[in-house]
């Protein structure tokens, strides 16, 4: 039987047996008179006869899968090791997926090697075998749940903290899902940056100050030796966020401000879901409207005044993702500033201040360490941005700190150096990888930092 | 005005009525001689509801009337629009004529921010800003201009502790978070920014309710030292409390205004059945 099949076969079971567990309580409390007199709620029976029933087969699958595929290719490999065949490591995977999709059907059996049309069905018996094995082992362990869960279900059998007992650790796996993924993202990344620190000195790739990643594929080639200094990449990222932030911070505090505080409700129920509108747009519809709108303004704009402004100017690209990150400013910062107590603004107000005197001594004040927690959020959310700067910001690494011009950052130069047919062992493509563990690492530390801020914002007013 | 109620007679009907007429007149003394406030006719919705009810009542210079009644009968509502707080309150709205000396307090010239710099309020919780105690008490006079010069302010600011008689346990440590302070201490600083604006009125919402018997003693203590320079007008749901500190008791019901009489009268001889029905606690 195919997994997806036994898997609907067991759930099913296991909703069977809910009823079957709950039915049998629920005739044990009878003639006890109620439900009242049998230890947990006849749900609670049937769950634990369904979790009985389910678990223990469902996990069973679970570790069959992973080691079912490497257990039956080892013992195909060794088949034809022992009928003669040399294998060596590196055409050992090439083998493979020629005996399987043998097996499958997706190459000709005509005309191939005879010993490889051996494997193929010997493989084809191997899995035969482990499909029904599985199916017999797991109905066995899902009739031996069922059997043992059903036969302690008694008047004073403590189903409730069992099922609570299961329902925690389920909770507790689905948590591991998200941090285990994280785990290995930050591994993979960091296993291809050592890869690439094999080529490239970590020093020359941390403090140089020229970034060219073109290498020389071919011997002959001239003039592209390859230079990986991130620095101009990151000045260039901190320049554009820099940017950014001067347009969405003061614009997104004030309209936090004017939403928490002045606005009545009726502007309130109209202006906040209109922001949020603006943190629904597509990052790709900003930045073509950076591209194609508001870098050709900027730079008319520069050459009415005798300015030279590059066309594609981190202004363009930091002020149009300024605008996106407004909503988001906005939203936290009027949530810390409701926040705050109405008893600060009653007592502000009381003494005869008027409303903006009472945002600007109290209100902010006592909101700021959640206003900067949301600040260096939005941060880490600039500096990761890609989709403006890919489209806004220009390629050339430029070490400079004149917003008129053009720069690139390090999530424009990962998407260049990933994009295409790439060799993956070559320092150009490994170095994304270095940058990403380095914008990894920045944004982090960034993270931790607001975290710490908006923790001890929360320990002032609970 | 019925004069004098006889009291001991109506104490069995008092169980079973205790609703209020809509033409309910306020029994007792009213109104005094040279007022500093004066309230004709206020009533006070929030959207449709009233709140307040055609209350007319006057607060003598440097009194202390103690406003008290059942829960929900619109006391806090009544203080808080003698300060215009209630502006606040979107929904409220306020008609009547609320006067300081002589002057309409709901006019439309009327500058809010200087009006609320003459009446000053403390609130039921203690409620200092997230600062400095000095900065708690230099908010108000730092708004108003009060103080020319650092050292004009410095003795603002010591004068103002002093009054609150928080100034000799604080004065070692004024650039300390006024957050830190106890909660008998927070509510004294609460009452040292209040008259660090030299109001003419301070109005007290429940000052004492959030606080240990110590801390209330102390806070009574000091109400009676600031009524000789301040009016003070006092909402509290003690009755001990109102009968220490207040010259005037004013009894409301239901959003009416009861009874108004010497507070010494109205603890031994109120005139109105509802009046003497709450102080001898057959509701509230």
């Amino acid at each position: 039987m195919q997994a997806t099949n036994i898997l609907i076969l067991i759930l099913g079971l296991g909703c069977f047996a809910f009823y079957l567990g709950r039915g049998r309580s629920l005739a044990l409390a009878k003639p006890l008179g109620g439900i009242r007199h049998i230890h947990s709620l006849p749900s609670y029976y049937g769950a634990h006869v369904a979790l009985w029933c389910a678990l223990p087969s469902l996990l069973l699958l679970g570790l069959w899968m992973i080691f079912d595929d490497p257990l039956i290719n080892s013992i195909v490999l060794k088949s034809l090791a022992t009928g003669g065949m040399v294998i060596d490591a590196s055409s050992e995977s090439l083998l493979l997926n020629k005996i399987t999709n043998l097996a499958d059907g997706v190459l000709p059996r005509k005309g191939e090697e005879p010993a490889l049309v051996v494997a193929a069905d010997l493989m084809l018996k191997l899995q035969e075998i482990s499909r029904w094995s599985l199916t017999a082992l797991m109905m066995t362990l899902t009739l031996m749940g069922f059997g043992w869960s059903w036969s302690r279900i008694s008047s004073t059998f403590r189903a409730r903290p069992q099922v609570e007992k299961v329902m925690e650790k389920l909770l507790l796996s689905c948590a591991c899902v998200a941090i285990f993924t994280t785990l290995g993202i930050v591994l993979s990344v960091l296993f291809e940056s050592i890869q690439f620190f094999r080529s490239v000195p970590i020093d020359d790739f941390v403090f140089g100050l020229d970034w060219s990643p073109q290498t020389a594929i071919r011997e002959d080639q001239v003039g592209s030796s390859g230079s990986f200094g991130a620095v101009p990449l990151f000045v260039g990222t901190l320049l554009i966020s820099a940017v950014a932030m001067c347009i969405a911070v003061p614009v997104g505090l004030m309209s936090a401000i004017y939403l928490a505080e002045y606005a009545s409700k009726s502007v309130r129920s109209v202006a906040k879901p209109a922001l949020e509108v603006l943190a629904g747009i597509p990052t790709v519809v900003y930045g073509f409207f950076a591209a194609l709108t508001v870098a050709p303004f900027l730079r008319d704009l520069g050459a009415s005044f005798g300015l030279t402004v590059s066309s594609e100017s981190a202004l363009a690209a930091g002020g149009v993702m300024g605008v996106m990150i407004i909503p988001f400013i906005s939203s936290l910062a009027d949530d810390v500033i409701t926040a705050v107590p109405q008893s600060m603004r009653d007592g502000s107000l009381a003494m005869g201040a008027t409303k903006s005197e009472t945002v600007r001594n109290v209100i902010i004040p006592a909101a700021l360490p959640g206003i900067v927690g949301g600040i260096m959020l939005a941060v880490s959310r600039a500096i990761g941005e890609t989709m403006i700067v890919v489209m806004a910001a220009g390629m050339a690494a430029k070490l400079t700190a004149n917003p008129l011009e053009s720069v690139t950052t390090v999530t424009v130069q990962i998407v260049t150096l990933l994009t295409g047919d790439q060799e993956f062992d070559s320092p150009k493509t490994l170095a994304a990888f270095a940058l990403g563990l380095m914008l990894f690492v920045v944004t982090l530390m960034l993270n931790i930092f607001a975290l710490q801020i908006v923790k001890k914002y929360r320990e002032q007013y609970d | 005005m019925n004069a004098i109620n006889p009291v001991m007679g109506a104490k069995a009907e008092v169980k079973q009525n205790l609703e209020v007429a809509d033409n309910q007149v306020t029994v007792g003394s009213c109104f005094t001689e040279a007022p500093k406030m004066t309230m004709r006719n206020v009533n006070v919705f929030y959207d449709d509801k009233q709140a307040i009810h055609n209350v007319s009542v006057d607060i003598a210079k440097n009194e202390v009337i103690a406003m008290i009644g059942p829960s929900g009968c619109g006391k806090s509502t009544f203080l808080r629009s003698l300060n215009r707080m209630n502006d606040t309150v979107e929904s409220c709205r306020v008609e009547g004529e609320i006067c300081m000396d002589g002057e309409n307090l709901y006019a439309p010239k009327l500058d809010v921010v200087e009006l609320r710099a003459r009446v000053g309020m403390v609130f039921q919780k203690p409620n200092p800003f997230p600062k400095s105690i000095y900065d708690n008490v230099a908010y108000g006079p730092k708004i108003h201009g009060l103080a020319d010069t650092r050292v004009d302010l410095d003795e603002i600011v010591e004068n103002s502790l002093r009054k609150a008689s928080l100034w000799e346990e604080v004065k070692e440590r004024l650039h300390q978070s006024g957050t830190g302070l106890s909660g008998g201490q927070q509510q004294r600083l609460c009452i040292a920014r209040a008259i660090a604006v030299s109001p003419e009125v301070i109005l007290m919402d429940e000052p004492c309710s959030a606080l240990d018997p110590i801390a209330t003693a102390k806070i009574e203590e000091l109400i009676e030292e600031l009524s000789q320079n301040f009016t003070i007008a006092i909402v509290t749901h003690s009755m001990q409390q109102a009968a220490r500190v207040s010259h005037r008791t004013a009894y409301f019901h239901l959003g009416r205004l009861i009874e108004v009489n010497p507070t010494e009268q109205v603890f031994t001889m109120p005139e109105h059945e509802l009046t003497e029905a709450y102080i001898t606690g057959r509701f509230g």
